[in-house]
């Protein structure tokens, strides 16, 4: 069997930061919040678009989340379309624990390994709720990392420990929104430090805690420090501080975290929740990113209302509808799939104009079915814009690079700052939930 | 179809929120209104076109209030275009000597949604409703701020432009009896109000309003056995755009090219070569102040980026050179979408005739009706009637 190895990493942080002093648990540093439109889902795409570039050659896609919009049906499949990956692709989703990022890890590099995949992207995205005013609700955070693996590459993936446990350390049943723990002495000292520490002394064994960097994502920052500390670990910074702990994103992120800095060295990642998993990995050169962390950890502040308001924890009265609004069509969805979430538009054989929404008689010549399907860049410029103060929506028309024209919603902007010309990219989010339909479509974002 | 048409009677009811009265009742004061002002009985329309958006499907819902059983009725829509489409279409029937007397009617009852404006743009039902669905100030905010940054109109100013227009069709509304909004403003008021969507406040915003309107055609032949002083159908024109600027990344939103074609072809009809000069009175779609700016230079009167310019120097004004929305216009006499283009020929018909009160313009002998259904970004089907004195 073949080695499996990190091509390329991607990570998404949520723009938003929500200072801990104003929650009422309190506590230090920021956590990150996803806007109102953001979700699980969304984040994902961010990630794994940062993590592909324009690559798109991928076998295997694997979703790692705890918080999918959906239980029954595929968000990889979504996630698969929004990412314009080829039709063979297949679409894994795996939730169900704060593990499920570094076991996707472990499914995707069994699949390289046993070549049955030649490429595999992992994704792990998370946006977990717990009560307001609770301890949790200060800890969590928002965010995704995703991870592009291959037969080839500068970090080999050379082991992995699952040791899973039963024991009710983070819980959320079906159909509750909260996540719900208990006593923290009880999960800290017999889920964390217990599972975790004894994982590592078994995968460590003899050799020197000099030869790792060990990156280990526990919730609960100080007995990450405490387990690193014990068997004389060098941990590398986590991230609670300016993002909190980001369910089962976590282990990836500090992964990727690490791969921005690092281009050498061995590192034992550490993922806690019902257990532990353990990967073992080796760094053979700098292995290429996206935009990075580094300068994005930081980011603009909310306060604790609109987040309770974006995450819908405040009800909310129902808007007057204007005549002949309906609820989004599921056959209309699926027959424009591709120019909604693939962002294909349409480019005439005859004239070489690009246009979208896609077209079967050409805008520019007329000629008729004479169109090749063609996925439009996300980078782009303001062609103009209009902000609704009574809706508070902000639109956009978009010229994007290599052609092609957007018309659509802004978000995570201030609209008292746009200009004609503005460098804008369009990034997936979530338009509306109506009749139980997670409708999702590009916006533009201020670059 | 010059001087083919002749219209003999016409009915309009005030404007406004008229929460007490339904879409029958503003039908049936509308249109017995013009059936008195041509001398005719409901009995004598042989056909009927019926504009409205959303208040009322087949033509059996503009039969219903009337009683006008059993005889054609064409229902129209082309958005706030749709009256002047259904005059446009009726007079096509007389002109082919299909009918002598016919009835168009234009109504919208809006206030009763609870929704507080008309609704957005695009709207079809069962989409996939991803799409961003614009309100009409946003809309209208887009091609306001590329107009600007063409012309190099920098914040201040460009806001200021807009509110000397709002300022005059305030000014003209004032002095009409039906109009939604009767109160001057004065241009401090217009700058300080809240902005809406950015250029445009609340005075760059007609109001949503119910009402309704009538017009009764004939032949130009006949048109005088209902009256001595009929108006003549000098010319027409309608223009449908295709989306273009939403799908073409080469067009822009400075000048909205259907109003200016529906504009050209109505002038060609009606033989006329210089529109400021030729025309005694303008009547066109204010919807928002920025709408008629760009408006100004695509009818053609005043030449392209020297619309700020004629505002103000007043060329616009009742005592201008080419007097715009002398009744109020869209913004103080209301928008009730079916009904907007008849009423734009209603404030022409009667001063034609002489017959518009305080508000009558000493010499007014052509006048242009103006209205545009649709948005900036998605194109619009742009109506426009030119009338003459029989």
């Amino acid at each position: 069997m073949g080695g499996a190895f990190i091509e390329a990493w991607g990570a998404y942080l949520p723009r938003w930061r929500l200072d801990r002093r104003e929650l009422p648990a309190g506590g230090r540093g920021r956590r990150a919040v996803a806007a109102a439109d953001e979700d699980s889902l969304t984040m994902a795409a961010e990630a794994a678009l940062d993590c592909l570039g324009e690559e798109r050659e991928v076998d295997l896609l694997v979703l790692a989340t705890t918080t999918s919009p959906y239980a029954e049906k595929s968000a990889a499949t979504l996630l698969a379309w929004a990412l314009d990956l080829p039709e063979r692709v297949v679409t894994l989703d795996l939730g169900g624990s704060l593990r499920a990022g570094t076991l996707a890890l472990r499914v995707a590099a069994a699949s390289i390994q046993a070549g049955h995949a030649r490429r595999a992207l992992v994704v792990a995205s998370d946006c977990r709720l717990a009560p307001p005013g609770s301890s949790l609700e200060a800890l969590f955070g928002d965010g995704a990392a995703a991870l592009l693996l291959a037969e080839e590459g500068r970090a080999e993936l050379r082991a992995f420990r699952t040791v899973p446990d039963e024991i009710l350390d983070f819980w959320r049943p079906e159909g509750e929104r909260f996540v719900r723990t208990w006593e923290d002495r009880f999960v800290e000292r017999e889920g964390m430090l217990r599972t975790v520490g004894r994982a590592l002394e078994e995968v460590m064994g003899k050799r020197r805690p000099e030869e790792f960097t060990a990156l280990i994502s526990v919730p609960s920052p100080r007995r990450a420090r405490e387990l690193a500390g014990r068997l004389g670990l060098q941990g590398a910074p986590a991230l609670w501080e300016e993002v909190g702990y980001t369910g089962c994103a976590d282990p990836l992120l500090l992964f990727c975290h690490h791969l921005e800095e690092a281009a050498e060295g061995r590192v034992l990642l550490a993922a806690y929740g019902g257990g532990v998993d353990l990967v073992e990995v080796e760094l053979r050169g700098r292995v290429p990113g996206g935009q990075g962390l580094r300068g994005r950890l930081d980011g603009q502040p909310v306060d604790y209302l609109t987040y309770l308001r974006w995450r819908g924890l405040i009800p909310r009265e129902d808007p007057p509808r204007p005549f002949g609004v309906t609820d989004p069509s599921a056959s209309t969805i699926w027959r424009e799939r591709d120019r909604i979430l693939r962002l294909r538009g349409s480019r005439c054989r005859a004239c070489g104009h690009l246009q979208y929404p896609p077209q079967r008689v050409c805008a520019f010549c007329g000629r008729r079915d004479e169109m090749e399907s063609v996925r439009l860049r996300r980078e782009g410029t303001l062609f103009t814009f209009s902000h609704d103060s009574l809706s508070g929506a902000t639109t956009a028309v978009v010229d994007l690079e290599g052609g092609g024209r957007f018309l659509g919603a802004m978000s995570d902007c201030d609209p008292r700052r746009l200009s004609v010309g503005m460098k804008v990219r369009l990034g997936l989010r979530k338009v509306m939930v109506a009749r139980g339909i997670h409708n999702y479509y590009w916006k533009a974002i201020p670059r | 179809m010059r001087d083919r048409v002749a219209i003999v009677g016409m009915g309009c009811t005030a404007f406004g929120e008229h929460y007490g009265r339904s879409v029958e009742d503003l039908i049936v004061e509308a249109c017995y209104e013009a059936f008195e002002d041509a001398g005719i009985e409901p009995r004598d329309v042989q056909a009927a076109w019926w504009a409205t958006m959303d208040s009322g499907e087949l033509g059996r819902s503009l039969a219903y209030p009337l009683k006008l059983r059993h005889i054609p009725i064409t229902r129209v829509e082309n958005r706030c275009a749709s009256s002047l489409d259904a005059l446009r279409n009726a007079a096509f029937a007389v002109a082919a000597g299909e009918y002598d007397l016919v009835l168009v009617c234009g109504a919208e009852k809006l206030k009763d949604s609870g929704f507080p404006g008309v609704g957005f743009d695009p709207r079809a039902p069962y989409t996939a409703r991803v799409d961003v669905e614009m309100s009409p100030p946003a809309a209208f905010a887009q091609a306001a701020v590329r107009y600007f940054h063409r012309y190099g109109i920098d914040l201040e100013r460009g806001r200021e432009i807009l509110a000397r227009i709002a300022v005059k069709n305030h000014r003209n509304g004032a002095r009409n009896p039906k109009a939604h909004l009767r109160r001057e403003i004065t241009l401090e008021e217009a700058l300080r109000a809240p902005i809406v969507a950015w250029p445009l406040g609340l005075y760059d915003c007609c109001p949503v309003s119910d009402g309704a309107a009538a017009a009764i055609v004939t032949t130009a032949e006949r048109a005088r056995q209902f009256r001595p002083d009929p108006v003549l159908i000098k010319g027409m024109g309608l223009c449908c755009g295709a989306y273009d600027p939403r799908v073409r990344d080469d067009r822009d939103l400075w000048t909205l090219e259907e109003n200016a074609i529906a504009a050209r072809m109505a002038y060609r009809q009606a033989g006329i070569r210089d529109p400021r000069r030729e025309l005694d009175l303008a009547i066109v779609h204010d919807c928002f102040t920025i709408h008629e700016l760009i408006i100004y230079e695509d009818l053609g009167f005043s030449p392209r980026g020297q619309a700020p310019r004629d505002v103000e120097a007043g060329a616009f004004e009742v005592e201008g050179e080419l007097p715009v929305n002398t009744d109020g216009g869209l913004k103080c006499f209301g928008h009730p979408i079916g009904a907007s283009g008849l009423r734009m020929v209603y404030e022409v018909y009667k001063q034609l005739q002489g017959r518009a009160g305080e508000r009558q313009l000493r010499k007014a002998d052509l006048g242009l009706a103006h209205c545009a259904g649709g948005t900036p970004i998605l194109s619009f089907a742009s109506a426009v009637v030119i009338l003459g004195r029989g």
